[in-house]
């Protein structure tokens, strides 16, 4: 197929190429193609490469999207507790690390261990940490260690009863004020949860 | 024109490098060839880290299974950890398993196979000093065959101190329950025993021949007390914490009661009494129970109780403004105590009310309006953790309307976190606590106090800066607390910077604490595998390396510490396994 040579436009006027090859500004363009290639594709790949920027992320997912943070371990200075079991914490000691994921790598992620939550008569949590994100953000899998000193209370030891104790974490800070009460996040916070049965036994005398 | 090509071409290809590919900077490794590494002191460089050259002194250790494998905890009394960071023997072993029935004793004619539920706690002692020991708690299942249960154990070998099993029946809530009567029937037993491998058991609770406390709930005006639940406190070792060693009963109109305690218990018993069914009543307790012997008591109500009533505590601070605001979420609890008579052996009435302040920061409490206890209202307030307002421990508290109770601000501790090549450290996880010698400074009742105010934690910024709040005093005695600082430890290649205590800083009279740099040590890489018994590598599992605590000259320095002086052994490091059972744990050294 030939191309079609035909003016787009008639009406627009013809230049004679004589009087182009005596422009110096036109010489000078046609000597330097490549540079007019370059000037044309430098802002394009810069554009693209901008605008477009390689995700060379395994651990992301789709972009736009805030991914529940969920909780792997929960671990005491003696044991891994199991989701839905009871464990045992003396009054006034230990510590638990809590292993978290969350393919948001860039958030930081905030830890809250409520002990007998009830919306209608809320408590703090009894027990916080964090786990921020550590540039260079690459981190899907965190730890943060809480301290477990104050997660037993006199009543707890008194109670016949075990507790219910939640650790949650959060990918956007809890705010100081909002429902639910000491859970409430910014718009967008997601959470994950892990439930234990809590026995609180007394410190040796 | 062919050099300006060129440059043209290089301009625009830094130019796309530079502003257009913006590939997430990762991690980089420490070394890539062994000379990066300090050799000459047994460093070796693999996977982009130097391992080895590990801090000298004996290291003590405890490897966690997974809790979805079916393997226990070990404890390591003797950590090897080569020149070359390699740690050993991080293999796990199998459990071995105690098992049976939990029987109540059968005296005929009455009707015997009657199964019993219980919760059983199984606890052994660290093989280290001041080592976590084992703890684990299981519950009786029901079946055909009665109540049974199951527990996964560490083997106990030649030198291990037994396991102590307490089993204690169901049915202990603090109102009676018609559907499970065990608690009423049997006290709870406490067993001793070694596991060198797989038993099974039937334990027996009662006996005819334990001792049995009668009694009698009265109240101040003659007739009995109903609906309080009556139980005993002792404990089977001196220096043990007490605990609920007897059976359960609930008091009807006429207040009798009948406790059957459990044996060989060390000393005296308390008698308890909890009224329950939504009455604002005291507590009643009465001590000195001889615990080898059948017994009567009448356990008196004081008198002018008084009705209910609520209090309201309005609780305020300082907020970071400097405004005095209401402050949300603080604990507030209410306290008295009265005796029934000034005679010896009386009756101690203690009341005890807890709330946690609104959006608004107000506690409503309901308390008793009498004169027994209106002089003796004390009041306690601890704020949530990290608050820059501080505790009210003991203040006595007037009857009637409550003003404002404006918390004392805190003292602010800060410091900037540096590594030991003098660089902040972002992301260092900064908790502060009581010290030992602190806490153990208090009497019982402001220790206990101390033990209950949450930990404040702050984290750094890239600054390494940090800032935390503590209270100064409890109970006129200046505070010393530990800062413990523990660097993020995630990553391929973790910051070379261990977790660290800054022990017993000493609290002042200033609003601020300006602690100098603190600097963590240099620290060290060692890692292992953690394998299962058949060497396979477990995926998971954590091991936290400690130093064992040698000087116990704390113990008799303060006036108030346990009878077991449990001090602590130090955790200097922990990590978890990967897929292939690999686990890294930072040293300082």
């Amino acid at each position: 197929m030939s191309d079609h040579h035909a003016l787009a436009n008639p009406g627009s006027p013809r230049i004679p190429a004589g009087l182009l090859g005596r422009s110096t500004l036109a010489r000078a363009v046609h000597d330097c193609t490549e540079l007019v290639r370059l000037a044309v594709l430098l802002p394009l790949a810069l554009l693209g490469g901008c605008l477009f920027p390689p995700n060379l992320s395994v651990s992301d997912g789709d972009a736009g999207v805030n991914a529940a943070p969920t909780i792997l371990a929960v671990r005491s200075d003696l044991e891994e507790l199991p989701e839905g079991g009871s464990v045992v914490f003396e009054k006034g000691s230990g510590s638990v690390n809590v292993t978290l994921y969350d393919t948001d790598v860039a958030d930081s992620l905030f830890v809250r261990v409520f002990v007998n939550y009830d919306v209608t008569d809320p408590t703090p949590a009894r027990s916080t940490c964090a786990a921020p994100c550590t540039p260079p953000c690459t981190a899907i899998q965190r730890s943060a260690t809480c301290d477990f000193m104050t997660i037993c209370t006199d009543a707890d030891v008194d109670s016949a009863d075990p507790r219910f104790m939640t650790v949650m974490v959060f990918d956007r800070e809890p705010l100081d004020s909002g429902t639910p009460a000491y859970k409430a996040m910014p718009p967008g916070g997601l959470s994950g949860t892990r439930s234990l049965l809590l026995n609180c036994i007394a410190a040796p005398n | 024109m062919k050099t300006l090509r060129s440059i043209l071409g290089v301009l625009a290809l830094s130019l796309a490098a530079t502003a257009c590919l913006s590939v997430p900077e990762s991690a980089k490794p420490e070394c890539t060839k062994m000379s990066d590494c300090d050799t000459t002191n047994g460093e070796v460089c693999e996977d982009g880290v130097c391992w080895g050259n590990p801090p000298e002194g004996a290291f003590v250790a405890v490897i966690s299974p997974p809790s979805d494998r079916n393997l226990v905890t070990k404890e390591l009394t003797e950590l090897v950890i080569s020149e070359q960071g390699w740690l050993s023997s991080l293999q796990l072993e199998r459990p071995v398993t105690v098992s049976g029935d939990v029987d109540a004793v059968c005296t005929p004619p009455a009707i015997c196979d009657r199964g019993i539920t219980a919760t059983i706690t199984i606890t052994r002692d660290s093989h280290f000093a001041g080592g976590p020991g084992f703890k684990t708690v299981v519950s009786t299942k029901t079946n055909t065959s009665g109540a049974t249960f199951e527990a996964n154990l560490p083997r106990t070998r030649d030198g291990d101190a037994e396991y102590i099993m307490t089993i204690v029946p169901d049915g202990r809530g603090d109102q009676p329950s018609s559907e499970n009567l065990s608690a009423r029937l049997v006290p709870p037993m406490r067993v001793e025993l070694g596991v060198p491998a797989d038993i099974s058991k039937v334990f027996v609770l009662g006996g005819v021949n334990l001792p049995v406390v009668d009694g009698t709930l009265v109240a101040a005006g003659g007739g009995g007390l109903s609906q309080y639940r009556v139980v005993a406190m002792g404990r089977w070792k001196v220096g043990a914490p007490p605990i609920e060693v007897s059976t359960v009963d609930y008091t009807d109109a006429d207040g009798k009661f009948r406790l059957v305690l459990s044996d060989d218990l060390e000393g005296d018993v308390e008698i308890v009494a909890k009224s329950w069914g939504g009455t604002s009543a005291p507590t009643l307790r009465l001590g000195g129970i001889a615990s080898d012997g059948p017994s009567i008591h009448v356990l008196q109500q004081p008198a002018m109780l008084g009705s209910k009533a609520t209090i309201t505590v309005p609780v305020k601070g300082k907020d970071g403004g400097g405004e005095i605001s209401p402050v949300r979420g603080a604990r507030v609890r209410i306290t008295a105590q009265t005796t029934s008579s000034t005679m010896p052996g009386s009756t101690l009435a203690t009341f005890v009310a807890e709330g946690t302040t609104n959006d608004a920061g107000v506690a409503s409490l309901e308390v008793l309006d009498g004169q027994a206890f209106r002089a003796s209202y004390k009041l306690e307030i601890v704020p949530p953790a990290s608050a820059s307002v501080g505790v009210v421990f003991d203040e006595p508290l007037e009857f009637g309307n409550q003003p404002d109770m404006l918390l004392p601000a805190r003292v602010k501790v800060r410091g900037v976190v540096l590594d030991n090549k003098g660089e902040p450290i972002k992301d260092v996880s900064v908790t502060v606590r009581p010290s030992l010698r602190f806490a153990w400074s208090l009497a019982d009742k402001p220790q206990a106090f101390l033990s209950a105010i949450p930990a404040a934690t702050a984290i750094t910024p890239s600054t390494g800066e940090f800032v935390v709040w503590v209270d100064p005093t409890i109970t006129d005695l200046w505070g010393h607390y530990d800062l413990v600082f523990e660097p993020p430890t995630t990553g391929k290649y973790p910051a070379r910077a261990p977790l660290w205590v800054q022990a017993e800083v000493a609290i002042g009279s200033t609003d601020t604490l300006s602690l100098p740099d603190v600097v963590l040590p240099d620290a060290a890489f060692v890692h292992g595998a953690i394998t299962d018994p058949d060497g396979l590598p477990v995926e998971g599992a954590e091991v936290k390396v400690f130093r064992v605590n040698t000087t116990l000259a704390l113990c008799s320095m303060v006036p108030n510490a346990p009878l077991s002086c449990p001090i602590p052994a130090t955790l200097q490091g922990r990590g978890a396994s990967d897929a292939l059972g690999l686990v890294r744990v930072t040293l300082p050294r």
